[in-house]
This record gives structure tokens, C-alpha cells and sequence, in this order.
């Protein structure tokens, strides 16, 4: 969808006071984006070639991030709106899988192969990490941003700060702090 | 936990984690020590961090560094067609370059680029074959040659050119060397004549910037893509769209001319224009433009409206004292130079100079002191650039369009039509400052400078705009009105209802009044309110407003028009909302017609109506038509755009309802799940569109007996809706409904009330009396007062339905069966078997008409049927014919067959056979335990019924047994 990156910007500027309805749009978009990534890699196949589940986020990534490279105060934003996407995504398909393992049935769900992967066996821990780090944030809002950027964006420590606009050092204590609380939460 | 209390934690313990580990416990002591509390949550989360460091290190999301990774895989010794890949060389915008030796011969030598992923390769390569020809046959000593390109092995297009060694980007070469002013001109009247010879050949460079025109170690200028830019553009020659970002990937925005932003055709002008920018770099060491950090509306404020400094007071004292380094000094520049570039980079293609030889001429000329023709900005130049300032509205309505757009995916559907009026309001006018100055405004304010941190939200911005409709656009009522009217489309699909009324009501009255085209925008202001009542579902209002709009158009635009096909099928959907189905049915496919003739079978605007005669189709049992066609949407759909996708998902919706409609339920619970998934990732928490996938779930659940489930989706969409739509709305009603009748299909009769009592009222108000919600509502009320035992009441409110229904759907249709069956068993209850019997029969003779034979739906009629023929001979075969159905569709140990066995039970206890009686009781009763809990109804009905039998063959003992288990009441 060629206005994608149009959305992308007047998304971020809608959400930098925190607007939930536009953080719930970018959500549904980076999914988009993702999914078109993975049916051109299907479309442009050629023998056997494929690409992982890695790979794949990565390059919606770049895609993402590629086309909103003018707007570079937003580019830190950017990251940290589309970790927030990422938990969900991957959250909700934790969620999901649960449910039809649960149900044990043979549904046709037909679930993102490469977010399958990067889910799959670990649904427990996602959604036990969602509730802790729904906690987490009700305490601090920035340290629960920090897991957000590092565990479902990906993000190294240092684009974690360009993220969060706060110093890597703050990013690397908060981080620390955080991971130790959650896995006593979670324990 | 305080947030003081937090942070002294924090502190504690990373100052103990930097300390040795056997230190660390004492240091928590002296430091917390005045808090046992925070200590004691200090030590236990240090012990945490010691037992695994590693925990939530393993991020399901891999990134090393998202910039500089996305072609990591290095391609070194892989073949790229005849080439093999020999060191990577760099990276540009589009993707990397890799040096590359012909395969078998190390001495032919290359550069090849290969594209990035995320460009439309199919789309790049084919391109690539209509121009090779005339990229190739480019032969100047200054222009890199192409000699081929294709499509990698993992589908990536690459382009192969001639290897420039040691290249060194002009403006860099320039600079570095602080070159001669001479010189650098020299050099750039070269680059002209190559761009020149370019376009003699008719080839526009399109992307012409510092970094594509390098200095070979030998001296020499080497201009490298040429051609390239247009190959990888994704809009086609010709076609006038504004700039979108997919462009400025591709583009250098500070490089990209004034048209290319405004989409116009795209000349030679465009390459002089960014000749005119290079040479303000090479001279001044700073871009005309400073483009980073702005949005895509701002870059095209600049580059459309704003001259940059003159070159010379770029590096003169105004500058701020500093020369940039290697920049030609200011008294050079004064003069001349100024207007050589400031004429080469006017905004107008038709005030810069003719060609890039003209350009180079006139360099010519001043290198030979001789008068140059450029001539400084005239007042009249100005006055023309404040009146072509206004030019580009066509970018700031796309943008409008662009931010609505990411208001909910629902909006997609809508996007293109509505950027496409927008676009055409703003294109077909001559005046599309006016909108320009409104939305550009209107966009100011997104800025994150003017907003001032505050969040400005797209909903702000569309009532801000509104309202200036209302005072800025008087001068022309065309364009007053008709953006009124889209805008006001735009509220109704953020059922932001009262904003869209008075917006679209406003509009209606200014395009009823007597100006040239008045009609066109009457006629869309009036479809555009009645899809406003049709979606806060006032279908009464909305029919007479649809009647209105689609006489207005044929009036307009002709009978066989788009738009007034378009209309035809809204209208299709109201009335088959309405249950005027033959109605509905010819409206679509009119407007099918019109479609398929315009784009064609294979395409989703086509597919959209065939979805819609589809659902239409379905109402009428016409469901092996209906399949097919929604099975043909679904096709074009899901080819087009992929899973999941909303429109998509409403295929499957239908698919599942139609499966439902031949009652193969599991088949439709699994399509119902399918598009639930779908749909939880597409919406939103609490948008309607989630919640219709919830309720159409929900239905099939409940005929799979999955009551649980169903009850709880059904509360959760209840609360759903009552948020979005309050209660005093038609959605509301639909969903209370859907609550209360299932709460009647688990005898609830309690809840089921209650619900009713609410749900009432509230019919006649939004949606009269014929509406089938409202009928459907009323004859499931029916079966409350016959849970209560008020049969007379419950016949009396069902005779009042059948009759609505038959006039809707005549006879011969599945509801009116329905309604038949339970009426007559209403009859029956009250010993009415002469009014009960025929009813029943119609029922049954109905049904077998118009479902497939074996369908379950057949065995109620069945049953009814034997029932109403009382103790009458006739009626067995009914009663064997229902449960052998049943057998056939569920199996023989399910509870549903059970039910039907009962009723031949009761049929044979009526009879005072009480044998066959007790032979079939006994069989079901160990089912029904098996199946449910005692006090299910059935369970207890058929306690009832042993006890009954087996006092009636006076067996006393068991008798009691059974009577003993029946809950009283």
C-alpha cells in the first residue's frame, strides 16, 4: 500500500501525546507491512529460498523505518511505537496459538508462518511476560518501555535509547533493573 | 511500591552489583538499612539477577542493527546472470552495489546494483525490458554504460553497469580540492553536454545529484544511472499523481524538482532543474534545499514555493561568517552566477532554461565575460510564484485523504474512492488554491512545531477543517459543498455520526442551489447521507434517501454510469437490510454489469459486488449461487491483497454464513473462527466490524451446542457495542437480541425476559415494525411467553411476524417455514391441532422444497408435523423420518438426535403405547446423563417422561426413582 509511510508519519505525530486509537492503527499497519513482506517474498520465490522468521520482521522493519528515513525525529519514535506493535503481535499470537492448542481442534487458522516461528514454544513466557510487564509499567512506565524496545523490538541497547530518548546508560541500568524484577515477577 | 521507594531499590542495587559479589549484601545493609522492607525486596531481586543472568535476552525479534543489515547476507562469489560477484563497493538509496567480473573473464569489469528489497520487482524488470533498448544505445564517453539487468536468484532486480574506478562524487571532488572556480565550472558544462546527449536520445536522468556524477581517478566525469530512476518508479509515464513517499524512497527529495513533487509529466526541465541545484553545491558546498528533518508537506512547501538563498549570500557574511569549506568565495558568486543558478532552478519548467546546453551556454558565456541571458527575478516573477504557490493542492488533498485513512482499517475500503474525489475535486477545478490554502492549513498544525507538544489528534484536524469549510470556501459553492460532502463521508466512517449529519446536511443545501453543476453534488451529498443513515442503521430514512440519490444520478450521470452503478449496489444492500430481496437482487446486478464492463470480472472493485449479490443470494436460498460467487470474491481478494485482509475476511464471513445456511455447521464454525482471527488482528479492540465476527461465531457456536463460548462472546460484544454505539442504537438492539435468544435456546426463560424487557422498546423507535431484526426479535420474544406458558399470548405476537414475513420473502422461504413450524407448535400446546396440523405440514412441505434432503433443519418440521396429527396413526412416519435425519447429520448417540427420539417417545406415550415408550426413554436417559448435568431441561423432561410411563405400567418403584429427580417448577 504505496500510503503506507504517509500513515506512518501522521501516526507518530498522533501518538507522540500517547493517543492509544493511532498506537492501535500503527499496530495494524506494521502488521500489514509485515504480512506484505512475507507475500512478496512468497510471490518472488525461487527455489527453495526462504526467508526467516528473523528476516523477515527485519525487513518490515526496514521497510518501515526506509521510508520514513526523511523524517528522522520520528525515526526514534518509530522504533519505539513499532516494539510496542511487536508485543501485541507477538502477544496476540501467543494468545492465539494457546487458544487453539487449548481447543485442540484442526483449524484453518492460517497464522503468519514466520510469527509462528518466532512465537512458536514460547507462548507461555509471551503472555506471562505481557501481564508482568503490564505491572512493570504501572510502576515504571519507562522501564516497561525499555523490555518493550529491547525484548519485542529487538532493539540494541543503544537504538533503545534513540528510542526512548534517554541515555544508553539509562537504557542498560533500566533494562538490568527491569529483566532481574520481571523474572521474579513472572517466577 | 512508591516510585521513591522504586528508584532507592534501583540505585541499591546496581551499586551492589558493581561491588564483588561476596560484598554486596553487606552494602545492602548499610544502605538500606533504615528500611527492612525495601532491603529485604533488594536482596530477593539480587538474587533473582544471580540465578540467570540470560533471561529475556533471547528476543523473539533479531536485529543486530536494523540500518546497515538489510542486505547482510554477503553475495561475494555468487553469479548474478553472467557476472560473479567479487567485493561489495557501497550503498545508496536503492539498494547495494557490488563490483562484479564477468564470469570467466577477470578482466571485464562491473558495478552491480542490486535493488533493495520491498521494490516491486516484477514491476522494475519489466520496465527494465521496454527501455533497454534505448538505455543501452546511450553511448557518451561521460555516461557509465548499462549493459544488463535482471532479477537475482532470490528475486531482487539488479542492473549492471560500467565499473568507474576510484570515482569520487563531483561536488566532494570540488570542495576537497578547493578547486578553481574556472574548473569546477568546466566540469559542470560537461556533465550539461552529457545530460544534453541524454536527452537528445530521449532519456531523462530523473535522480541527477552529486552522488551519481563521479570523478574518475583519470580526471574524467562519469554520470551513472541514467534511466534508472524511472524504471523504478512505480507510477506509470504520464500519470499525473502527487508525489507520494514510495516516490521520494526513490528520489532525493532535495534534489527532486517542483513538478516531480506535484506529479506532473516529468521532462528534461526536471533534469536542469536539478543541474541548476548541483551547481549551487558545487559552488556554495551547501544543498539549495534543507529537506532533513521535515515531513513530506513541508519538503513540498520548499521545493514548491520557496527559493532558496542565492548562492552568494549562501556563503557571504549573511551566512553567518563561516565559509564552508571549498565554497567559491562571495564576490565570485554576486551577480551572474546567482542568476545562472537561481534561473536554472525556477519553480516553473517553463522559466528555466530551454535545455541543459542552454544551461551550459550560458556558463559559456561567462566564462568568456560575455552578457549571460539569465535575468534576476522580475516583481512579476515573484507575483507568478505567489499565484503557483497554490498549484499543488492536489498533494495536500491526498495528504488530507492519506491521514484519514489511518483512521481504522474499515476506512481502507473507502481510501481510494475517497482520495480519488478528493483528487478530482482538486484536479477538475481550476481553483484548487482555495483547498490548497484550507488543507495545507489544516496540516500546519500536525507539525510538531506549531502544535506545541500538544497532541493534535486527525480528529481535531477534520473538525478544524470543517469548520473553516464553512467560512473559507464561499467564493465557490462547487468546491464548498463538495468537500463538505467528503469530508462528511469521512465522519460517517468514523461513526462519528452528528458531525457527519451536519456537515453532509450543510452541503446538501449549498448544492441545491442554483450554480453550474449543482446536480452532480446534490446527487453524491444525497447517496452520501443515506450511506450515513444506512450505517447508523435508520434504514426507513436511509430508503428514502437512497431513492433520491440514485434518481439524482441517473439523471446526472446516466443509468449506465460508474457512479451510478455505485449507487445502485448501496441501495442494493438497504433493501436487502430491508428484506426486499428481488429488489436488492436487480440493483446488483446492474450495477455488476456496469463494473464488469468498466474493470473488468478478475477485480476487486468487481469482486465487491459480487460479495454483495452473493450475501443477497444467500437470503433468498439461492446458496449454491451464492457460494459460487462469493467463492470467486474471495479469489480476486485474497490474490490481490493477501491474508489477513478485511476484505478478505468478510469472504469468509459470507462463505461461513452460507455453509451455516446449508447447515454444515462445523464447516461454518471453522470459516467463523478463521475470520475472527483475521479480524482481532485487523480491528481494533472495540470496533463493530470485530464484533459482527464475534457474533457470527457466536451463532454457529450455539447450533454446535458450544453454549458457553457463545454466551460469553455474545456479553462481550454486548458491552462492545454499547460502547461505540450507546444503547439507543440498532446495533445495540441486534446484539441484546443475539443474547436473549440464546438465552431461549437454554430455556433461560428468566434472563431471556429480562433481556426482552430492554430490547423491546427500543425496536419500534429505530428500525419499525417490518424490519427483520424487529420481526425476528418479536418471534423470539414469542418463545419467552411460551417458556412462561402463554401460548395464546406467544401465537397471537407470531401470527403478526408470519404475516410481515410472508409479504417480505412470500411463502416459499426458509424464515417463513420457521415461523410457520413454531407457531404451530404454539397451536398445539393449546390442544389447537386443527389450526396446528396444517401449519406444521406447510412447514415440512416448505422446507423440503428449498433445503437439500438430509437437512437437519427438516427434522423440527418433522417432528412438528407428527406432533399436530395428535394421536393420529399418520404421525409416526414424521417422528422416524426426523430422527433417522437427525442420525444422518449428528450420529446417533447425540444429544440432538435424543431430543427428536423423545418426541416419538411422547408421541407413543400419547398413544398409551408405553413399551415402545420406555424402550426409547431408557436409551436417551443414559445419553442425556451422559451429555448433561440432571437439572438440563431436557434431562429433566425426560425424568418426567419415564415416571409418567412406567406409574402408567404400574411400576410404582421405578416411577418414584424417576419422579424423585424432577426439580419442581
Amino acid at each position: 500500500m504505496a500510503d503506507a509511510r504517509e500513515e506512518i508519519t501522521q501516526l507518530l505525530r498522533n501518538m507522540s501525546g500517547g493517543n492509544k486509537k493511532a498506537l492501535d492503527e500503527l499496530l495494524a499497519l506494521v502488521y500489514r507491512e509485515l504480512r506484505a513482506v512475507a507475500h512478496n517474498q512468497l510471490r518472488s520465490e525461487r527455489s527453495g529460498h526462504t526467508l526467516g522468521t528473523t528476516a523477515l520482521v527485519h525487513e518490515a522493519y526496514i521497510k518501515l523505518v526506509d521510508q520514513n528515513r526523511v523524517e528522522w525525529k520520528s525515526r526514534g519514535h518509530f522504533f519505539a511505537v513499532a516494539s510496542m506493535a511487536m508485543r501485541r503481535i507477538l502477544v496476540n499470537y501467543a494468545k492465539e496459538r494457546k487458544r487453539l492448542k487449548r481447543g485442540g481442534g484442526v483449524e484453518k487458522i492460517s497464522l503468519d508462518e514466520g510469527l509462528q516461528v518466532a512465537v512458536d514454544g514460547r507462548e507461555d513466557e509471551l503472555v506471562a511476560l505481557d501481564d508482568a510487564l503490564d505491572k512493570l509499567g504501572a510502576i515504571d512506565e519507562r522501564a516497561a518501555r525499555v523490555v518493550e524496545c529491547r525484548f519485542f523490538g529487538g532493539l540494541t541497547i543503544e537504538e533503545t535509547g534513540e528510542a526512548l530518548d534517554i541515555a544508553p546508560m539509562t537504557v542498560k541500568r533500566s533494562w538490568t533493573f527491569a529483566k532481574t524484577w520481571l523474572k521474579r515477577a513472572m517466577a | 511500591m512508591n516510585r521513591d521507594h522504586w528508584e532507592r531499590i534501583q540505585n541499591a542495587f546496581h551499586e551492589a552489583l558493581s561491588l564483588p559479589s561476596d560484598k554486596r549484601i553487606a552494602y545492602l545493609e548499610q544502605t538500606l538499612g533504615d528500611s527492612p522492607d525495601l532491603r529485604a525486596e533488594a536482596e530477593s531481586l539480587l538474587e533473582s539477577y544471580e540465578t540467570d543472568p540470560s533471561f529475556l535476552e533471547d528476543s523473539p525479534v533479531k536485529m543486530d542493527s536494523v540500518d546497515s543489515t538489510f542486505d547482510s547476507p554477503t553475495r561475494t562469489g555468487t553469479a548474478v546472470g553472467p557476472w560473479t560477484i567479487t567485493e561489495r563497493i557501497g550503498e545508496g538509496g536503492m539498494g547495494t552495489v557490488w563490483r562484479a567480473e564477468r564470469t570467466g573473464d577477470f578482466d571485464q569489469q562491473a558495478a552491480v546494483k542490486i535493488v533493495k528489497r520491498g521494490m516491486d520487482s516484477e514491476h522494475v524488470v519489466a520496465r527494465f525490458r521496454a527501455e533497454r533498448r534505448i538505455l543501452a544505445s546511450l553511448d557518451h564517453p561521460d555516461i557509465a554504460r548499462l549493459y544488463d539487468g535482471g532479477i537475482t536468484e532470490d528475486g531482487l532486480p539488479y542492473f549492471v553497469m560500467e565499473m568507474i574506478e576510484g570515482g569520487t562524487p563531483i561536488d566532494r571532488y570540488c570542495l576537497d580540492r578547493d578547486l578553481p572556480l574556472r574548473d569546477r565550472l568546466i566540469f559542470f558544462t560537461r556533465v550539461c553536454s552529457a545530460v544534453h546527449y541524454a536527452h537528445q536520445n530521449l532519456v531523462v536522468h530523473r535522480d541527477l545529484k552529486p552522488s551519481n556524477i563521479l570523478i574518475s581517478r583519470a580526471g574524467d566525469v562519469k554520470l551513472l544511472d541514467f534511466g534508472i530512476a524511472k524504471l523504478l518508479d512505480t507510477e506509470d509515464d504520464g500519470d499525473v499523481s502527487p508525489l507520494t513517499r514510495t516516490d521520494m524512497r526513490l528520489l532525493t527529495p532535495e534534489y527532486t524538482s517542483p513538478e516531480q513533487f506535484r506529479g506532473e509529466p516529468v521532462t528534461t526541465a526536471a533534469d536542469v532543474y536539478s543541474l541548476g541545484l548541483l551547481l549551487y553545491e558545487m559552488l556554495t558546498g551547501a544543498k539549495g534545499h534543507a529537506l532533513t528533518n521535515r515531513s513530506l508537506t513541508d519538503m513540498a512547501r520548499v521545493v514548491c514555493d520557496e527559493d532558496p538563498p542565492r548562492p552568494s549570500t549562501r556563503v557571504g557574511a549573511g551566512a553567518g561568517d563561516v565559509r564552508l569549506a571549498g565554497a567559491v568565495p562571495e564576490p565570485r558568486l554576486r551577480g551572474d552566477l546567482d542568476n545562472i543558478v537561481m534561473k536554472a532552478m525556477r519553480k516553473s519548467p517553463d522559466e528555466r532554461y530551454a535545455s541543459a546546453k542552454a544551461l551550459a551556454d550560458d556558463i559559456g558565456r561567462f566564462l568568456d565575460y560575455e552578457p549571460i541571458t539569465a535575468r534576476p527575478q522580475t516583481v512579476r516573477y515573484q507575483f507568478g510564484k505567489f499565484v503557483r504557490r497554490h498549484r499543488f493542492g492536489s498533494v495536500a488533498a491526498a495528504l488530507l485523504m492519506v491521514l484519514v485513512i489511518g483512521f481504522g482499517a474499515a476506512m481502507a475500503v473507502q481510501s481510494s474512492r475517497i482520495a480519488r474525489q478528493a483528487r478530482e475535486i482538486a484536479l477538475e477545478r481550476d481553483k484548487a488554491q482555495e483547498v490548497a490554502t484550507f488543507l495545507q492549513d489544516l496540516f500546519a498544525v500536525a507539525a510538531p512545531t506549531q502544535s506545541r507538544g500538544e497532541t493534535v489528534t486527525a480528529r481535531e484536524l477534520l473538525d478544524r477543517g470543517s469548520a473553516r469549510l464553512e467560512t473559507e470556501l464561499t467564493s465557490d459553492p462547487h468546491l464548498q459543498s463538495g468537500m463538505m460532502q467528503v469530508v462528511g463521508e469521512v465522519y460517517t466512517n468514523l461513526a462519528l455520526f452528528p458531525q457527519a449529519e451536519s456537515l453532509l446536511t450543510r452541503a446538501l443545501t449549498i448544492a441545491q442551489g442554483d450554480w453550474p453543476g449543482a446536480e452532480a453534488n446534490e446527487a453524491a451529498t444525497l447517496h452520501s447521507l443515506a450511506k450515513l443513515r444506512f450505517t447508523e442503521t435508520k434504514p426507513l430514512e436511509a430508503d428514502s434517501l437512497f431513492a433520491l440519490a440514485v434518481a439524482a444520478a441517473e439523471d446526472v450521470w446516466g443509468r449506465k454510469h460508474l457512479e451510478t452503478a455505485r449507487y445502485f449496489d448501496d441501495y442494493a444492500k438497504l433493501k436487502s437490510e430491508l428484506g426486499e430481496l428481488d429488489r436488492a437482487d436487480s440493483l446488483h446486478r446492474e450495477a455488476l454489469a456496469v463494473f464488469e464492463a468498466e474493470y473488468g470480472r478478475q477485480s476487486v472493485e468487481t469482486a465487491d459486488i459480487l460479495s454483495n449479490l452473493s450475501s443477497n443470494l444467500r437470503l433468498l436460498d439461492r446458496l449454491d449461487e451464492a457460494e459460487a460467487l462469493e467463492r470467486e470474491a474471495y479469489a480476486i481478494r485474497r490474490q490481490e491483497f493477501g491474508e489477513p485482509h478485511t476484505a478478505v475476511a468478510a469472504s469468509i464471513t459470507n462463505l461461513a454464513w452460507v455453509a451455516r445456511a446449508r447447515g454444515e455447521y462445523a464447516e461454518a464454525e471453522s470459516l467463523a473462527r478463521v475470520a475472527l482471527a483475521q479480524h482481532r488482528i485487523l480491528y481494533p479492540d472495540n470496533h463493530p466490524n470485530l464484533a459482527n465476527a464475534m457474533t457470527n461465531l457466536a451463532g454457529i457456536l450455539q447450533q454446535n451446542q458450544k453454549w458457553d463460548e457463545a454466551v460469553s462472546i455474545y456479553k462481550e460484544c454486548r458491552e462492545m457495542v454499547r460502547e461505540v454505539y450507546g444503547e439507543e442504537s440498532a446495533q445495540y438492539v441486534r446484539h441484546l437480541n443475539n443474547l436473549a435468544s440464546l438465552y431461549i435456546r437454554q430455556q433461560q426463560f428468566a434472563e431471556a425476559d429480562t433481556t426482552y424487557r430492554a430490547l423491546l422498546p427500543l425496536l419500534d423507535r429505530h428500525l419499525g415494525e417490518k424490519h427483520p431484526v424487529t420481526t425476528s426479535v418479536r418471534a423470539n420474544y414469542s418463545q419467552v411467553l411460551a417458556g412462561f406458558s402463554d401460548f395464546e399470548g406467544a401465537a397471537g405476537i407470531l401470527r403478526g411476524v408470519l404475516a410481515i414475513e410472508i409479504e417480505r420473502y412470500g411463502e416459499e422461504h426458509s424464515e417463513v417455514a420457521s415461523t410457520m413450524s413454531t407457531l404451530s407448535t404454539y397451536y398445539m400446546e393449546v390442544g389447537d391441532l386443527e389450526r396446528a396440523l396444517p401449519l406444521a405440514m406447510r412447514a415440512l412441505e416448505i422446507r423440503r422444497t428449498i433445503l437439500a434432503e438430509g437437512h437437519p433443519d427438516l427434522a423440527n418440521s418433522l417432528i412438528n408435523t407428527g406432533y399436530a396429527y395428535g394421536t393420529d396413526d399418520d404421525g409416526e412416519q414424521y417422528f422416524h423420518e426426523a430422527v433417522a435425519t437427525l442420525v444422518t447429520a449428528y450420529g446417533a448417540e447425540d444429544i440432538r438426535t435424543v431430543r427428536a427420539e423423545i418426541s416419538l417417545a411422547r408421541y407413543y406415550m400419547k398413544r398409551n403405547q408405553w413399551a415402545d415408550a420406555e424402550d426409547i426413554l431408557e436409551r436417551g436417559v443414559v445419553i442425556a446423563d451422559r451429555e448433561n448435568t440432571p437439572d438440563n431441561w431436557l434431562n429433566q423432561w425426560i425424568y418426567d417422561c419415564l415416571a409418567e410411563t412406567y406409574r402408567a405400567q404400574g411400576n410404582q418403584q421405578r416411577a418414584e426413582n424417576f419422579a424423585t429427580k424432577v426439580i419442581d417448577g
